[in-house]
């Protein structure tokens, strides 16, 4: 087992200096304009361009940027931020950043999963019954209808019936996170809720749980003990890696309720061309992402006893 | 044979008979006609429900066609008039007129056409791409770590980057976007398929087949797919909108279909600057894109239990 | 006007109006300590009452907006080319010159300025009590003259400042390129050891002969010098806090780091969020200007978020998009109906530059359209038949007449002694009508013009309709076009011209302009400083400066080898070139200048060499008086938040009236 998660973690290693050296040569693969503000584009000559960016060493051969790169990276310096925050060190802008995207993260994600999955026990318990259609009616319309929309309608319906604050702010942030935590949680009450639903359901038509009815357990006990049981391991795949790619926070939420969070920064790194910040950013998220995925691994393998995933046990 | 009119009347003494014995009746064996698909499809035929929302959809897909050509404005003459905007909808208009005074009428239902054809065609890819790959990285253990490396490199490559160098490089149009979304969107198909088959595939009976020394193909398909289905199923469902979303999300970013094709993404995403306005330019391709999302999931939740052989009494 | 003058105060004209003047040497306005009164006109000595009483009290603690893509990306002002950084920074640090309401420059940290004969030699002389304080109002050091040959030193380090903001230094002042040239060769580590004193030995032509007076020589005449200095490129950085950070420190300077000047000390900044203003208690203006009592800038996604702001009171004016606008304009009852007044306009002439010489995707010369534009008559048809008043109204429901632009410089920028705009005299010259209300000033019937047109054309082999592309990011919304298209259709007819689009995905430069693509391209040019030539220049032949010849009409590539059907267009070119050449030999006399510039427009835009297209005001709800602001055509001080008047009930467009007719008033003053 541990042997198995060294060689894992190792590889991982090896996955994410591909991604980020991927991600460093596509970057150079884009055009340099957008390097530029607006008002410089409008105004510079081509020379003035090529100056600027061979002061921010933009226009040394790949290679060369390349060993520069990982150079860099040994030393663990990260580079600055030309864009972003001009001449603040990438570390720091991010650093202040997730601590707000986790935050918010953590509340919505333990409230759609608290709710989600009793929503989906809920449906199941009561299939094809009122409630079960009523689920599915959220779920589906949560799903069909654009995000940028509902959490517009999000926003109308809290600021003027109920009269919360519109936008996040630091100097407010109870209330003024409330609107964000609830949009967040939207969509993944729905997603969690469906496949709860999902899984519960394939499970109801085994043989053990006819063995069970037959035998007198009360349907609580049914569903709690056994049905959700079962139904949990292939959902618990996704909860670790969940929880930390929180720390990402949502591009879509964060920008419109202008939450000072992660959410926003590697779309505005790429359009702006700020190099540093989308590859500490790459290397930074598939490190959660690649995480994520072995604790989730390792989640499922321990709630259920049949599966391994070592080599051992029926290897091919 | 006797039958049970036979007895009618009859009093118990005469209930029993002799039986000779024939030689061709001792070797009749009893069958079943049983066929999975066959069950399958008399289950969903089952469900009210779920037929309706299947008939739906198609009654929604040949619509579109036929909107169009009772429409009173053709989609390629519409014409732009200021003084005309944002007309809510009435007899000459029957969708009403959008922000530079167009009829939404038939914009609509041509991007319905498109987004549907666009939905349909990315979750077939998506599926077939996701179930085939999916299988192999679950069941063949020397290839999980690969596979789940090459998963992690692929998902965390932010999307804007390839996807805008592929439109630079390439271009745009209906197919590059439908393979540029097959060959993000197998990823979640294929872990989840995976997911299902580590759960399987160290059964007692899959150990026997390898035993016995059935191939790799014949284990996948006959052994562990059956109780991938209703996973699957529900899938591709759902996959559906997440297309027109996603659609809708590139299309923001000037990297999803050419501006002279409009899809209901697009509708959607431009209607929401008017919507607290106007919002019947937000209410029907809305109510399309929802009505798709629920027939299709409708139809999955119901195929997916039909699918169960556990209910095939 | 006398040349030799202390004060060269050129005057200008507005389109909008009326609110207090705050500058030095005028008049005083009223300070109360937080609230914001405007004094009615200039005459009156000390009326402290607002222009405009509409039942509200002045707003202690303002509440602004901002748009999250234009959110601040660097503190230092030297760095910035942002007009979304120089819109902080403008009332964190202060430069040598500003402006008034009326546009005018006036002195900020300098008391005065004088030239010499021929306008190469300019002295600022500084104010004594400007001082340097940090984010918590300690002061740190004084202002004076080394701080701008340590800001001009940093600027010209091409290690330092990574060539930012270098063009206009090197363009006027002796020395500047050869010493950034010189850096440029440097290593790094050489570069960034470098001082001030390093670059007056190589002869950079500025100097500081005492504490508070600073010297610039320049290459040539300038007789507009002052008006370049009030851009970022020339403003002071405090030697105490380079060398305290280091040169990467400084570079990257944030709101806790820096040291102010200005009326405003950001004490609170949270990216993507908001940013708090709060007054700096050693500015050295406090006591002529009046400041909020604190003012909160909040970034919002888009304006339709903003305006759910608005509507819960949460921000004090708002931007009105195409479709609220439509909303409330169309309903007399809406409680925002008299609210909608105009927005403060942006700051750039916009126009259509044809593209000579255009090329087909394959790389082959588009000799169908080269053919067309090099007529004269056809692009007089471009310009006098396309009824644009459809795209306007996109932009402005409520007046789209208002924002028309018969003209290539920017209407305010230059002004003549007795007070007429220089574009009023362009326009005279051309013999436009004056507006009557309904239709654009330019339109004319073309059918005789589109006749004759055409004829030639067609006998040089033109087929028709000529196709005028242009282009369009990809993914935005094509509205704009379609209603443009729309406009060609039933204005010039899809026998003579049709337009057509294409797209682009990133990079409008590298994919549609390189390549010479479009056929005419949309955009607006804003003054760098307060001179005709800032924007005739661009246009001229023979120049290696004019960017718009050679990067955009691409006339200069023309004119190296032109065929016979471009024969006629560049000797229109050379003609309006030594036009413009005469005028801008005039140093000693403005009026003499402008007129003989007004001459160069004029032939400029009978023979259509551009397209003149329309001015940006947009439409807002506001509790600001517009006409409070600072206004300013060249120069950051715009969002400068000093002498607003504000009130707690929003305005209507009839105070907005009368705060105008206050402002023309006052303007007649010199």
């Amino acid at each position: 087992m541990i042997k198995y998660t060294i060689k894992r973690l190792l590889q991982s290693l090896i996955t994410i200096l591909l991604a980020v050296t991927i991600v460093f040569l596509l970057l150079r693969l884009l055009p340099t304009d957008y390097y530029f503000t607006e008002d410089q584009l409008m105004k510079f000559t081509t020379e003035q361009k090529n100056a600027a960016l061979e002061a921010a060493g933009l226009l040394d051969p790949v290679g060369e940027q390349l060993v520069r790169f990982y150079g860099q990276i040994l030393h663990l310096d990260f580079g600055i931020s030309r864009r972003i925050q001009s001449g603040i060190a990438v570390t720091q802008v991010i650093g202040s950043k997730f601590e707000v995207s986790m935050r918010l993260g953590l509340i919505s994600l333990a409230i759609s999963l608290v709710l989600g999955v009793i929503l989906g026990i809920l449906q199941t318990v009561f299939k094809d019954k009122l409630i079960d259609h009523l689920g599915t009616v959220y779920t589906v319309f949560v799903n069909a209808v654009p995000a940028l929309v509902s959490y517009s309608l999000v926003l109308v319906f809290g600021s003027k019936v109920l009269g919360l604050p519109a936008l996040y702010s630091t100097r407010n942030v109870g209330p003024s996170s409330i609107l964000p935590v609830a949009c967040l949680s939207l969509a993944s009450i729905a997603g969690y809720a469906l496949w709860t639903r999902r899984y519960m359901v394939d499970e109801l038509t085994r043989d053990y749980i006819k063995l069970a009815k037959v035998k007198g357990l009360n349907t609580r006990e049914i569903m709690i003990s056994h049905v959700l049981r079962n139904a949990m391991v292939p959902m618990v795949q996704y909860i670790p890696a969940s929880m930390l790619l929180t720390i990402g926070g949502s591009l879509l939420v964060e920008r419109f309720f202008s939450v000072p969070g992660m959410g926003p920064l590697l779309t505005d790194a790429i359009n702006r061309y700020d190099v540093n910040v989308v590859q500490t950013l790459v290397m930074f998220y598939a490190a959660l992402g690649i995480v994520g995925v072995f604790l989730g691994d390792i989640l499922m393998m321990l709630v259920d006893p049949r599966i391994t995933l070592t080599e051992k046990g029926g290897a091919r | 044979m006797a039958q049970a009119k036979d007895f009618e009347g009859k009093n118990p003494d005469e209930l029993f008979y002799f039986v000779e014995y024939s030689p061709e009746e001792a070797e009749k064996t009893g069958y079943s006609n049983y066929s999975y698909w066959g069950s399958v499809f008399q289950n969903f035929l089952k469900k009210k429900s779920a037929v309706f929302c299947a008939l739906l959809f198609f009654a929604l897909a040949i619509f579109t066609f036929i909107a169009l050509a009772i429409g009173k404005y053709d989609y390629a003459t519409l014409v732009v008039d200021q003084n005309n905007k944002f007309i809510a909808p009435n007899s000459e208009y029957w969708f009403g007129t959008d922000n530079i005074g167009r009829d939404y009428w038939c914009q609509v239902w041509y991007a319905a056409q498109t987004s549907i054809r666009l939905a349909l065609v990315v979750a077939l890819g998506e599926g077939i791409v996701g179930i085939i790959i999916g299988l192999i990285w679950g069941y063949v253990r020397s290839l999980d770590r690969f596979f789940t490396e090459l998963y992690n490199l692929i998902n965390n490559i932010p999307i804007i980057i390839y996807m805008t160098l592929i439109a630079l490089m390439i271009g745009q149009s209906f197919t590059i976007m439908a393979i540029s979304l097959i060959a993000t969107g197998w990823l979640v198909m294929a872990r989840r398929v995976r997911n299902m088959v580590f759960m399987y595939r160290d059964r007692e009976y899959n150990l026997a087949s390898r035993c016995l020394g059935t191939p790799l193909w014949r284990v996948l398909t006959k052994n562990i797919l059956p109780y991938l289905v209703s996973v699957i199923i529900l899938r591709l469902a759902l996959s559906i909108p997440s297309t027109i979303g996603l659609e809708s999300t590139l299309s923001y970013l000037g990297l999803g279909l050419d501006d002279r094709t409009p899809s209901l993404g697009v509708l959607l995403r431009n209607a929401r600057l008017f919507f607290l306005d106007y919002p019947y330019l937000l209410i029907f391709p809305a109510a399309i894109v929802s009505i798709i999302s629920v027939t299709f999931y409708i139809c999955g939740n119901a195929f997916s239990d039909a699918a169960d052989p556990r209910n095939h009494v | 006007m006398n040349m030799n003058k202390k004060h060269m105060i050129d005057r200008r004209t507005f389109m909008k109006a009326a609110g207090a003047v705050g500058a030095a040497g005028l008049l005083a306005a009223c300070g109360g300590s937080s609230s914001s009164t405007g004094t009615a006109g200039s005459g009156a000595a000390s009326g402290s009452a607002p222009v405009v009483d509409n039942g509200g009290d002045p707003i202690a603690n303002l509440v602004t907006w901002e748009l999250a893509l234009r959110e601040l990306q660097t503190w230092n002002v030297l760095y910035s080319q942002n007009a979304a950084d120089l819109n902080v920074l403008c009332n964190c640090v202060n430069g040598l010159v500003t402006n008034n309401i009326y546009g005018q420059f006036v002195p900020d940290v300098c008391t005065e300025w004088t030239q010499n004969e021929d306008a190469t030699e300019w002295t600022f002389k500084l104010r004594d009590d400007v001082t340097w304080s940090d984010v918590n109002g300690e002061v740190k050091a004084n202002l004076t003259s080394q701080d701008f040959l340590v800001g001009l030193e940093w600027v010209l380090n091409a290690k330092k400042n990574e060539n930012m903001n270098t063009s206009m230094p090197n363009n006027y002042i002796v020395g500047a390129k050869e010493y950034n040239e010189y850096t440029n060769e440097l290593g790094e580590d050489e570069a960034k050891a470098l001082t001030y004193e390093d670059m007056l030995e190589h002869g950079v032509g500025i100097s500081a002969p005492d504490d508070y007076t600073v010297v610039y020589t320049c290459k040539v005449p300038c007789p507009y010098f002052h008006t370049v200095a009030s851009g970022a490129c020339l403003f002071p950085a405090p030697k105490a806090l380079v060398d305290e950070l280091g040169v990467d420190g400084f570079l990257g300077l944030d709101n806790t780091t820096m040291w102010y000047t200005g009326p405003y000390v950001v004490n609170e900044y949270i990216q993507n969020n908001s940013k708090v203003f709060v007054p700096n208690p050693n500015y050295f203006n406090a006591a002529n200007e009046s400041r909020f009592e604190s003012v909160t800038v909040r970034i919002i996604d888009d304006t339709v978020v903003g305006f759910q702001l608005y509507d819960a009171g949460e921000v004090d004016e708002m931007e009105l998009a195409e479709a609220p606008a439509s909303t409330i304009l169309a309903d007399p009852n809406h409680k925002y109906y008299n609210n909608v007044v105009e927005a403060t306009p942006k700051k750039y002439s916009y126009q259509y530059h044809l593209c000579f010489n255009r090329k087909n995707e394959d790389g082959t010369p588009d000799e169908n359209w080269n053919k067309a534009v090099a007529n004269t008559k056809f692009r007089q048809c471009l310009m006098h038949g396309l009824d644009l008043l459809d795209s306007y109204k996109r932009v402005n429901q409520l007046k789209p007449l208002d924002l028309e632009n018969l003209c290539y410089t920017m209407k305010g920028l230059c002004t003549f002694s007795d007070g007429r705009d220089y574009t009023d005299r362009v326009i005279e010259l051309l013999g436009y009508p004056k507006s009557d209300g309904k239709q654009l000033r330019r339109l004319k019937d073309i059918t005789q013009l589109k006749a004759e047109c055409m004829e030639e054309l067609s006998a040089i082999g033109v087929t028709f309709p000529v196709t005028l592309y242009s282009y369009v990011k990809a993914g935005a919304s094509t509205d704009g076009m379609l209603v443009l298209q729309q406009i060609f259709k039933d204005c010039l007819g899809d026998d003579f011209v049709k337009l057509d689009w294409l797209n682009y995905i990133t990079s409008m430069d590298q994919e549609i302009r390189i390549p010479h693509l479009a056929c005419w391209y949309g955009s607006g040019w804003g003054a760098d400083y307060a001179d005709v030539s800032n924007f005739l220049g661009q246009e001229i032949l023979h120049d290696d400066n004019a960017y718009y010849a050679h990067e955009y009409s691409y006339i200069a590539e023309v004119a190296e080898d032109p065929k016979d059907y471009q024969k006629e267009l560049i000797e229109q070119f050379e003609e309006f070139t030594r036009l413009y050449n005469e005028a801008n030999a005039i140093v000693d006399d403005t009026d003499a200048r402008y007129n003989a510039f007004a001459q160069a427009e004029a032939y400029f835009l009978e023979n259509v060499l551009t397209v003149p297209n329309y001015y940006e005001i947009g439409l807002q709800l506001t509790h600001i008086n517009l006409y409070s602001k600072i206004n300013t055509l060249c120069g950051i001080a715009a969002y400068k938040y000093v002498n607003w008047e504000t009130s707690t009930e929003a305005y209507t467009a009839d105070d907005f009236a009368a705060f105008a007719e206050v402002y023309e008033a006052g303007k007649g003053v010199a």
